[in-house]
């Protein structure tokens, strides 16, 4: 949702801690500190509205394991799902294979946790599953992220832990909306449910309980950003749900748990536990590693060469004194 | 005996050095050892730098003997493993272009019924999946270039002389098992031989039949020669020792080796319990050293002109470990030096320390001493089938488990 500035990646200790901290609290502050998180997503850029119910693949990280929330992101273009993944999430791969294995997203495991110089074990590594356009259970996919082709209006879960089932259903993370942009069609409106947000205001309703069936073909999702189409939420960039208006909604008492401020994963205070909320995350920036220089190489391969010479010469003379 | 100046030529002004065998064990420990670090790297500059120190070490330090050639196939090997990787990436490791990649061509995609997920035949071929698997190629290859220095450097018959003497049961099909590389390559050399003096073509594919039956059978033949000539000579009996003692031996080893199994599995998988690790790595190991002490115990043997083991023997093990030491602790610390990442794609680095390590290992090629030559000949052909010239096994007793041992002089 184009409010949902504010979901950020919790990258360094010292946000996580006073999101951490911050969330625990759920309090009202914790909106306003929010936005002073490096990597918060300017308004407008939000990818979620990108993808429809009939477009472009919606990806959801599962960061419980770390106090997060579940972190739901757009690629619009379906080429491959780690493509997709690294469209709003930072994904590091293994040393051994590259982004071929995914090890991290968006920093976790930590570096402490998991190193990822080689193959991580299965009970610590990512899993990814998938759910087509439709579908309201979770496959685990049968092949790698780098080769799997998303299906549109598809959407795809990664969760860390040895093939544990995503702890949300499909719908919840779905897209509604029946067209990519903000825009949103007149069938696919305010689908909130009505437990969660009184005015429409909460851009990330709590998925409380929400059944696979309580939303069969996306319509009935309970929470569906594109779709919570609160007057002037969806369609304009800055308007509606900004962080300073989410607290607003944050405690309706019909909830079993006050939604944490908008998108902030910090949310997750130990009250949350077990139950992942659903925020919206913002395109990652494309950071490729700089290729380096060749340097090295040209110094490397002028080493090769004078070890191979050394062992031709001997092998030369060896020959000749036979 | 001919020292030979390329053995001698890196030892200037220390005065020539007695040409003896090095110990086989420690030769195997200085490749095993490389071995292990090669497991850590895929810079494929790293790699190079490895292969090329094997070489100098196996050019400068093998005999004559015909399963000391044998680096050249092993190098052939590697070099038709990194060939099929990469092939084998055009073919199933194609994709479709997406953006990021380099995509060098493409090849026509077939597409596949769903239930064969994951396959691919044809597609674009990108730099990056070509990089890696040159790299992970490129370390395979090297892996087995490292088994081949041993078996070139390594007298395959002398290496089983220390066999321990709990194992003396299983000697011949050790024997038979460790043996079976050099005595094919030593079959290759001795059949093509043959039919060149026949004027018959030793190379392409018309020649592979002609080769490849009499070799394996050749190789198979005497495989059965060796074992009963161990046989022969008692290896397998059982006299005088009794049942209880041979099953308590049986079942310590048994253990052990379960023991080691298990820890094993609980040290490279990290789901598993805590205690299967280590602990379960040490048991197994006190196990089997029991079980080999107890073993080792019934079994007397002696030893005509046992190998020695002095300062060049732990140089040698000394050079090969500092690689390995080197490469494995930098490869927690330094991943992106020792494996560059393919995707993006990132120039190799250089990493000093570790190319210094693996120059290391290239001492070997000094600290060994010059290997016992034949007296001069004609190398290149007659060498293989020269009976009685040193190291040529098989020609005398049929692989005896020692034929060789009466060159130790020189």
């Amino acid at each position: 949702m184009t409010g949902r500035a504010s979901r950020r990646r919790r990258r360094t200790g010292v946000a996580r801690c006073l999101l951490g901290t911050a969330g625990a609290l759920g309090s009202v502050g914790l909106a306003l500190a929010v936005p002073a998180v490096p990597g918060s997503v300017p308004a407008g850029a939000d990818p979620v509205a990108d993808c429809s119910t009939t477009a472009g693949v919606v990806v959801a990280v599962d960061l419980s394991p770390w106090g997060g929330a579940v972190q739901r992101g757009c690629d619009p273009t379906l080429t491959t799902a780690l493509a997709a993944l690294q469209a709003d999430f930072t994904v590091a791969g293994t040393a051994q294979y590259g982004d071929a294995f995914v090890c991290r997203i968006d920093g976790d495991p930590t570096v402490d946790q998991t190193s990822c110089t080689s193959t991580p074990p299965a009970s610590a590594s990512w899993s990814f599953w998938y759910a087509d356009a439709g579908s309201a259970t979770w496959t685990y996919a049968n092949q790698g992220a780098s080769t799997f082709r998303p299906q549109a209006g598809s959407v795809e879960a990664w969760t860390f832990g040895a093939g544990t089932n995503p702890g949300f259903t499909p719908a919840e993370v779905r897209a509604t909306n029946s067209s990519p942009a903000a825009g949103t069609a007149p069938g696919a409106t305010p689908t909130t449910a009505p437990a969660s947000s009184p005015a429409g205001t909460t851009p990330a309703p709590p998925v409380v309980g929400a059944t696979p069936a309580a939303a069969p073909s996306g319509g009935g999702g309970t929470s569906s950003p594109g779709a919570s189409s609160s007057p002037g939420a969806s369609s304009s960039p800055g308007a509606g749900a900004t962080p300073g208006t989410a607290p607003g909604g944050t405690a309706p008492p019909s909830t079993t748990r006050a939604p944490a401020p908008v998108g902030g994963p910090a949310g997750t205070g130990p009250a949350d536990h077990g139950v992942p909320r659903i925020v919206d995350a913002a395109p990652a920036a494309v950071h490729r590693a700089p290729a380096g220089s060749p340097v090295p190489l040209v110094v490397g391969a002028v080493l090769v060469v004078a070890v191979g010479g050394v062992a031709g010469v001997l092998a030369w003379r060896r020959r000749r004194t036979a | 005996m001919t020292t030979g100046s390329a053995a001698r030529a890196p030892r200037r002004g220390s005065g020539r050095r007695i040409p003896r065998a090095l110990h086989p064990v420690a030769w195997w420990l200085w490749a095993v050892s490389l071995a292990v670090a090669t497991t850590a790297v895929t810079n494929p500059v790293l790699l190079l730098l490895l292969l090329g120190v094997l070489a100098v070490v196996v050019v400068n330090r093998r005999t004559d003997a015909p399963w000391a050639r044998a680096f050249r196939y092993y190098l052939g090997l590697a070099l038709t493993v990194v060939a099929v990787r990469v092939a084998f990436l055009a073919v199933f490791g194609g994709d479709l272009p997406t953006q990021g990649v380099h995509t060098l061509f493409t090849v026509p995609r077939l597409p596949l019924p769903s239930w064969a997920t994951g396959l691919r035949l044809g597609g674009a071929v990108t730099a990056e999946g070509t990089l890696g698997a040159l790299y992970a190629g490129l370390r395979l290859g090297c892996l087995i270039c490292c088994l081949g220095a041993a078996n070139s450097l390594a007298n395959p018959k002398r290496a089983l002389r220390v066999l321990p003497g709990a194992l003396y049961e299983l000697g011949v099909a050790v024997v038979v098992s460790l043996s079976v590389a050099p005595q094919l390559v030593e079959s290759v050399q001795r059949v093509r031989r043959a039919r060149k003096l026949r004027g018959g073509p030793t190379s392409g594919f018309h020649a592979l039949r002609g080769i490849a039956i009499p070799v394996l059978e050749d190789a198979l033949d005497r495989s059965l020669r060796l074992a009963a000539a161990m046989d022969s000579r008692g290896y397998g009996r059982r006299g005088g020792v009794s049942t209880g003692s041979r099953r308590l031996t049986a079942a310590l080893l048994v253990a052990g080796m379960c023991g080691l199994c298990l820890g094993a599995y609980g040290l490279l998988d990290g789901s598993v319990a805590a205690p299967a690790g280590v602990p379960a790595l040490a048991a197994g190991a006190t196990l089997c050293g029991l079980g080999l002490a107890l073993g080792g115990r019934r079994v007397v043997r002696s030893q005509y002109r046992p190998d020695p083991w002095r300062a060049a023997e732990w140089g040698v093990v000394l050079c090969g470990l500092v690689p390995a030491v080197v490469l494995v602790g930098r490869l927690a610390t330094h991943p992106a030096a020792l494996a560059p990442s393919t995707d993006p794609l990132v120039w190799p680095a250089l990493p000093v320390v570790p190319a210094l390590a693996i120059l290391v290992a290239g001492l070997a090629a000094v600290i060994a001493p010059p290997p016992v030559r034949a007296a001069h000949r004609d190398v290149g052909r007659s060498a293989p089938a020269t009976p009685g010239s040193p190291g040529s096994p098989g020609v005398t007793a049929t692989g005896e488990p020692a034929p060789t041992g009466r060159r130790v002089a020189a």
